[in-house]
Formats: structure tokens, sequence, C-alpha cells
């Protein structure tokens, strides 16, 4: 074993995570070679003095009381007197209740409300992969291996529009739910900001023409929400959803070179 | 259930926040966040896995997502190159540094020496020796591959005993 095999594997060795074999490879090399000895004595001194030298804060009990109430919002219910199993079936009583009246609730639900639903759901899912706890399914910058992620699972074809200038790095691509249709999800970076494409049928949406205004000849309906901006637009019976924490005329640009206009 | 064994990491938690944020109300706040992240997507957490290192990852994404939001580049870049592999075997100044004189060194104040070390390295370094979690752990927590974290960890170290020596002397 080199010395410099050897550096790469002390941490493990100190982890007690090594294989049985490379361990014993790593301990002849340690026998043989000073430096490398030297270098792990160094090394664990170091990580023994922080593990027992850094000391612990104790929590601010305000932050503790937060977090209580973030983790537990049912103490707070006045029906705290009432016995589980009561809650439980009432629960479910209202849930049945509540999803008769759902068919009822679209029909009734305007155009306007639908778009708002639409921005939402956009916004919510462009954030949790921005914070990078929905991870994309498939990280890559291959068009074609998105492509057919996304077109085997939504039932549509789609080829990710790039912009035309080079400037967007197609990073990966997924698929998720929302209304009631599936949604292609096309992931770019631009600079240090991701940019999220969703595509989705828009049968039903016919809302789309209320709202909507051109700009640059291209028939947009734009919003923020939560400080994330959406540009909307349709195009051959699909409706494109852009949502980026961009300047809002820098994703106009975006979605302008991305739609074939 | 998940809130009773979320909220035994608070302390951890709160520390690895003060690590990164380097003010309390920062860290309170990235607390905060974490857990409502936390709850908002704890049907993505796999029973079974590590709960702290999902939290940790959690806070960590929730504090580079702080510094997007006040249009501020987190503090991703160090001054010292992290790659290479000839630097992860350079020995200058190693040899003959034995266990007594360590202990004298690293008797200098531990908290202003971790000060100095790059933000990647010293996350690396508290995640590892004061947190016990492993390279694999801290890889996915730091979105890095397994062996820059042990770049991290090992040159960390020792730029870490550079800085307690500069304290002996």
């Amino acid at each position: 074993m080199t010395c410099r095999e050897a550096s790469e594997y002390l941490q493990e060795l100190m982890d007690t995570t090594l294989a049985p074999d490379l361990e014993r490879r790593l301990r002849a090399h340690l026998d043989t070679c000073s430096a490398c000895a030297g270098e792990l004595t160094l090394q664990r001194e170091i990580r023994r003095r922080v593990a027992a030298g850094v000391p612990r804060q104790e929590v601010p009990s305000a932050l503790r009381q937060k977090v209580r109430e973030i983790l537990a919002p049912r103490e707070k219910w006045a029906w705290g007197f009432l016995p589980r199993p009561v809650i439980r079936w009432g629960m479910a009583v209202a849930a049945l209740v509540l999803i008769s009246l759902i068919p009822l609730t679209l029909l009734q639900q305007n155009r306007e409300e639908r778009i708002a639903s639409i921005v939402i759901e956009a916004v919510n899912d462009h954030r949790s992969f921005a914070m990078r706890v929905n991870l994309p399914t498939l990280p890559t910058a291959d068009r074609e291996q998105v492509r057919e992620l996304v077109e085997a699972k939504v039932g549509f074809q789609i080829v990710p529009p790039m912009g035309q200038r080079g400037e967007l790095r197609l990073v990966g691509g997924d698929v998720t739910y929302f209304l009631d249709r599936k949604v292609a999800c096309i992931l770019y970076g631009k600079g240090s900001k991701l940019v999220t494409l969703l595509v989705l049928r828009d049968e039903g949406i016919e809302a789309t023409e209320q709202g909507f205004r051109q700009v640059n000849g291209l028939r947009v309906y734009t919003a923020t929400y939560k400080g994330t901006g959406v540009v909307l637009w349709k195009q051959d019976n699909l409706l494109y959803s852009l949502v980026s924490e961009l300047p809002q005329e820098e994703l106009l640009g975006v979605a302008k070179e991305m739609a074939k206009i | 259930m998940f809130q009773h064994e979320a909220v035994k990491h608070l302390t951890a938690l709160y520390n690895f926040a003060l690590s990164l944020a380097k003010d309390e109300g920062d860290a309170a706040d990235l607390v905060q966040e974490t857990y409502l992240r936390a709850l908002r997507f704890r049907h993505r957490f796999q029973p079974g896995t590590n709960l702290r290192a999902w939290m940790f990852k959690i806070l960590r994404n929730a504090f580079i997502d702080s510094y997007w939001r006040r249009s501020r580049e987190p503090a991703m870049e160090e001054a010292v190159s992290e790659q290479g592999s000839a630097t992860l075997v350079e020995r200058e100044g190693v040899e003959g540094v034995g266990s007594e004189s360590i202990d004298r060194l690293v008797r200098m104040d531990l908290h202003e020496a971790l000060e100095q070390v790059p933000d990647q390295f010293r996350t690396a370094i508290l995640l590892s020796d004061v947190e016990g979690l492993s390279v694999e752990e801290i890889a996915e927590i730091m979105d890095c591959p397994p062996n820059t974290v042990k770049t991290r960890l090992f040159r960390g170290r020792r730029l870490l005993r550079g800085h307690l020596k500069d304290y002996g002397n």
C-alpha cells in the first residue's frame, strides 16, 4: 500500500468501518511508515480533542417551546378532553364528508382558482426541489434520458426545451401530480438558481385564457407566490409552468426562448 | 412516533445551526425552519434510516436556502482547495509531532482555532467528531462524494492543528 492510499483509509480506520483485508494491509503499512503512523496519531488526537473540547450550547427555552409547538399543534386543541376513539371516528366521518364534497367544490371552483392552485402546486414542487428535500428521480444532463423518463410516465410527448442561448443547464427530470393529472418536471440550472419547468395536459383548464396577457409575442400568465416567480403558457394542448427565483423579466425571457415562437 | 423521535435531536441541531449561522437568533430560526420542513416532508423520511442525519441535511439545506433568499452566494467556495490527492499526502511538519506536543498545542483555544478553518472543513469535522456521524452520512448531508468528506476531514484536522500550533508559539 502506498502512502497516498493509506491516507485515504485513515478515517475509516478511526471509524472502524474498514474492510478486514484493507485494515490488515493498512496496518502493515503503518508498521513500516513512520510518516503515516505520525499522521494517524495527529488525526486521532485532533479528533479526540474536538470531541472533548467543543462545548454543547444549551437550547434557549423559547426555542424549545416553539419547536414543541411546531411538533405538537394538537396540544392546543380545545377538544383534548375527548377520548381518542371519539376524535378518530369524528375525523373519519369529517374526511368522508369532505371527500364527498370534492366533485362539488371542483365544479364550483372558478377559473382563477384553478390557475391559482396550479401556481401554488408548481411553486411548492419547485421549492421542494430547490431545498433538495425532494431530489429529482433522475439527476442528469442528458435530454434523451429525461425525455424517456417523463414520456413513459406522463403519457404525452415532451422533449425538454432548452434556451436558445445555451444559458440553461439541464439538471434532472421527475414526474409529479397536481390537480388530477401527471406532470412532467424538468429541472434546469441558470447561474446559481434552479429553474423548474412543469408540463401538464391542458384539458379542462380552459381557464387559461383568463388573466393571460401578451408579452413579446407569447401569451402568458405571470404570478408570484412565496417570493417565487411563475410564468404559465399554453402550447400544443399542454400547459407549461416555469418556476424560479430568477427576476420576473429574466424568467419571461427564458419562457420565450423555450416556447416555439 | 416521528414527533417524539425528532425532538430528541433538538440540542444537536441547535449546536449545528450555531456552527453554521454564527448568530443565536439566526440559529434559532434555522432550527424552527428545519422542524417545519421535517414535519411537512416526514412522509419522505424512510423509517429505519438515520433520522438525525436526515434532519441535519434539512438544516444545512435550509441554511443554504436562507443565503439564496438574501441573494447572497453561500459560503461554499473555500480559499483552500479541497481536491487534489497530492495535498492529501503532504507530510510537511507532521513528522516528529508526538502526542505530548499535540497535548500542549491543543490546550490553546479550540473554539478560536475552529473559526480559522474554512466552513466546509469545520462542518465535516464537527459532524464527524462531535456528532459521531459516518463519512457516508456526512456526504449525504453535505451533498458531496464520500471521498470529498474524507479529504475535508483529513485536511481540516491538519489545518486545525496548524492554527493551534500558532497559538502555542
